[in-house]
């Protein structure tokens, strides 16, 4: 035999023994990523990057079990080959020095080791002590599987909805503005908006900064020489700012009358899309009680109550020219240019963020700029998957999965049916939104604290918690309250903790991520996560198979059997609560296509997992074709495009509020914010994010590239109020609310700047902890805190002091 | 002259299964090797590392073609001044 032919039989010899079951169950549950290569005796293997809501796919690089390259995906649409600074350096966020990497409790005031097996007694005997007082606090970040393993736990299992997620600080307003238009969740437009709008408004957020890959996007167009114009509507001039044809500076909550101004003029100019309106839209107006459905009004009624929304009395409110608000308005009342609209966290954390939203919403189905590519109002998220595993999974207090609600009795039965539990297992009662929560974990247990245990996972609430000092702190002080903490680093919040359990982090497990534009991602676990690390899902499982065996009803179905039990009808129960056996099967796989069930009935369908396994995501509804192929969507309620929109028709919003195919356009009135400058506080407060961190910092501090480009937080002054304080670059000065006060350097004229009487700090900083001052006043719908606006005051700290 | 040993998952759907099949016999690169259910052993041997990978892109297309799970890649008599 020749060696060609020596190396073939092994070769063939190598694939067939990998057709034997074990081999088979080990490596789809590992690796059976087609995309699977080897260079170099690096492998090489597809993953969406870690850290945003824009879901870049990368390619990892992995060689002797560590991640050692990483490259930006060509052949991935979302991002083409290109990525961020930050997701350039995406795997070394696995390797700071200080990793969890073992159980701690603490002791004391000390955080022990101790094994595994008694972390997880010591969490089931926290439920057991009262089911209805243990909470989990979960995230965007988590992973599809995960959220749906919390979610299942809790509302399954334990019967109560007290899960909520971090994502309520984020995106909880989107949703509701969402729901109130469309009486459905999530953009109906994608990124491809981005490729064909001849107009790119950007409202309250800093792309340039906070979705760079999808701003780069549309830099590019106009670098290869197509006219984009870039209309820039923030409360200080950004990064974003640099790139814009126009900017809008309006005081803080004004963006409320802006909208409303551009309404007026379509109306006063009898610009709005008449057909379009008449064919395809209603009206709403705030209902008394205030609910998030509101009251029908006519559009005479609606016309009405825009009229006082002049030029002149906007601009008086907002501070922007009336000039600029008629420019707006005939951009708008333009059919044929593209307008695309996208937002964040400017209209999001805002005590009328709800509003905010729906009037966003409204301005572009009032003008008619919707449905077409390109034409489209779209909110993008931050976290990776706040939508698909907050928002889809529904891992908020009031939700259940693919967009149920626990207060409606047919989705309860659903989730039931999906999850095998007897009826009446979940329960109506809607548990408590994120505020509350920590407020009553904070409050003692004789006066209605009644919530006695956190478990928080992927993220890190002492410090991204408003008004943390009455949030958090006073927990720690209450001997009955006991604070869990899944995380990957040591944090603001696993320093404060109880038990702390450490996490496996990124591709150092299967995952499933969904991004801005409903793409559902999935990656496959590429290296081992360091010392006694382990998934967060796998803690979840484990938990609930401890209280099955202490003969907890609510672990098992209406059969008898492990809630989370796979192996299927007569097959062997796979001990996947038992970590040497997790990776026995995928279990992600069976999560997700147990999870994809509930997609249907809100037409958020989910192809089966192998899809995702061959695809760089899939953009939900998506739909199996009769030739077998899975076909995904790209722009929801077109009749081009969609595939529940019936043959013919143009347009349909088939979750409609109104129950006629007609989505919502409100009409919200201007309304000051709860807290506004003073004498006392004479500033406006903003807090915000950079480029080059992440949140709070906790995977971004440690990359040393990231860290030494911005090392700690600041407060950014404009020149003139520096100037009339005596207020030098780099002075420390000491900023005030009425919750805190805290010490930082001044950055005049730097990346951002803030009009005179705004102060902008980002949070990423956990040295420099600036939720100890802001406001945790909140939406009356989405519960949403405001993070962008609260009063200030900044004062000269001594030379010497 | 790289030699990739590689698993496929086919779908259960009996006619994308046999088109499958068919494109996948027509490859003079390809040797089909056992099949047990719905997973099929194939070894591939193209003529530089950058072929093998197009070839195991191409695969994942196949219609009838579900997952594709790679085993063993050799390359011990690739030249790596070629391009890949």
């Amino acid at each position: 035999m020749d060696r060609r032919a020596f190396l073939r039989d092994a070769a063939m010899a190598a694939a067939t023994l990998a057709l034997s079951p074990a081999t088979a169950a080990a490596s789809s549950a590992r690796r059976g990523s087609p995309y699977l290569r080897v260079v170099d005796g690096v492998t090489w293997d597809k993953a969406p990057c870690r850290f945003c809501g824009t879901g870049c796919h990368v390619q990892v690089g992995v060689k002797n079990g560590r991640v050692v390259a990483i490259a930006g995906d060509a052949n991935a649409e979302v991002n083409k080959g290109l990525l961020c600074v930050k997701g350039y350096h995406v795997g070394l966020a696995l390797y700071g020095k200080d990793r969890l990497t073992r159980p701690l409790l603490r002791r004391n005031g000390k955080l022990e080791p101790i094994t595994w097996d008694e972390a997880l007694e010591i969490v089931a005997r926290r439920v057991l002590r009262d089911p209805k007082g243990f909470a989990i606090y979960g995230s965007g970040q988590w992973t599809i599987p995960e959220g749906y393993a919390a979610n299942k736990l809790m509302k399954g299992g334990l019967s109560s909805n007290q899960i909520d997620p971090n994502a309520r600080l984020c995106m909880a307003s989107a949703v509701t503005g969402y729901l109130a238009t469309y009486g459905v969740d999530e953009p109906a437009g994608c990124y491809d908006d981005l490729d064909r709008c001849d107009v790119l408004v950007v409202w309250g957020n800093n792309p340039a900064e906070m979705h760079p890959v999808l701003f780069s996007r549309v830099m590019d167009r106009r670098s290869r020489g197509e006219k984009v114009i870039l209309i820039d509507i923030g409360t200080r001039r950004t990064r974003t700012s640099a790139f814009a044809d126009h900017v809008l500076t309006f005081k803080p909550n004004s963006d409320l009358a802006l909208a409303n101004g551009i309404m007026h003029l379509l109306l006063e100019r009898d610009a709005h899309a008449k057909d379009f309106v008449a064919r395809h839209c209603a009206f709403r107006a705030d209902s008394s009680p205030p609910t998030l459905d509101g009251k029908a009004i006519t559009f005479e009624e609606f016309r009405r109550s825009l009229a006082p929304y002049t030029p002149e009395h906007v601009s008086q409110l907002s501070g922007v020219p009336a000039a600029e608000i008629e420019r707006l308005a005939s951009l708008f009342s333009n059919r044929d240019l593209r307008i695309t609209s996208i937002w964040c966290m400017g209209p999001n954390q805002h005590t009328s963020g709800t509003a905010m939203n729906t009037l966003l919403h409204a301005v572009h189905l009032l003008s008619g700029h919707f449905g077409r590519p390109g034409d489209a109002p779209t909110s993008l998220t931050g976290q990776p998957s706040a939508c698909g595993t907050v928002r889809e999974v529904g891992t908020l207090a009031h939700a259940l999965p693919g967009g149920g609600v626990v207060t409606n009795a047919q989705h309860r039965k659903q989730a039931e049916e999906i999850w095998g539990v007897p009826a009446g297992r979940v329960s109506a009662k809607p548990g408590y939104h994120t505020v509350e929560l920590w407020r009553r974990f904070s409050t003692p247990t004789e006066r209605g604290g009644d919530i006695h245990t956190i478990w928080v996972q992927v993220t890190n609430p002492a410090q991204s918690l408003p008004n943390v000092d009455a949030l958090v702190t006073p927990s720690r002080k209450l001997p009955d309250k006991f604070l869990i903490v899944s995380d990957v680093y040591p944090t603001a919040t696993t320093r404060i903790a109880d038990l702390v359990l450490p996490s496996a982090l990124w591709v150092e497990k299967n995952g499933m991520f969904g991004n801005s534009e409903r793409r559902t991602q999935q990656w496959f676990k590429m290296v081992d996560p360091p010392g006694q690390a382990r998934d967060d899902a796998w803690q979840l499982i484990a938990v609930a198979r401890r209280l099955h065996d202490k003969g907890f009803a609510g672990m098992r179905d209406a059969r008898g059997r492990f809630l989370f039990s796979v192996g299927g009808e007569g097959q062997p129960e796979r001990p996947i609560w038992d970590w040497a056996h997790y990776y026995d099967v995928n279990v992600d796989e069976h999560l997700f296509d147990e999870y994809r069930r509930f997609t249907r009935h809100k037409h958020k369908d989910l192809a089966p997992y192998a899809e995702y396994v061959k695809a760089r995501g899939l953009r939900w509804p998506v739909v199996q074709q009769p030739d077998g192929r899975w076909r995904e969507t790209k722009f929801r309620f077109s009749g081009f495009d969609d595939p529940y929109v019936a043959k013919g028709k143009e347009f349909d919003f088939y979750h409609s509020t109104s129950k006629d195919g007609r989505a919502q356009i409100w009409f919200r009135p201007y309304a000051p914010p709860p807290e506004s400058p003073d004498q006392e506080y004479p500033f406006w407060l903003c807090t915000g994010r950079v480029l080059e961190h992440w949140h709070t910092g906790t995977l971004t501090i440690r990359i040393p590239q990231l860290r030494r480009s911005v090392p700690q937080a600041y407060v950014e002054l404009n020149r003139e109020d520096a100037r009339r304080l005596g207020i030098q670059n780099g002075e420390i000065v000491r900023l005030e609310t009425r919750r805190g006060a805290l010490d930082l350097p001044a950055w005049i004229d730097g990346r951002g700047q803030p009009p005179p009487g705004s102060l902008f700090v980002p949070f990423f900083d956990e040295r420099l902890l600036v939720n100890q001052l802001t406001l945790d006043a909140h939406d009356p719908f989405s519960k949403q805190p405001d993070y962008k606006k609260c009063a200030a005051r900044v004062v000269r700290r001594n030379k010497h002091g | 002259m790289p030699i990739s040993g590689l698993v496929l998952t086919l779908v259960a759907a009996p006619e994308l299964r046999c088109r499958a099949l068919a494109a996948l016999s027509t490859d003079p690169r390809i040797t089909l090797g056992e099949q047990r259910g719905d997973r099929l052993a194939l070894v591939t041997e193209t003529t530089t590392l950058g072929e093998s990978r197009d070839l195991a892109e191409s695969l994942i297309e196949i219609d009838g073609v579900a997952l594709l799970e790679v085993v063993t890649v050799d390359f011990s008599d690739v030249d790596f001044g070629e391009a890949a």
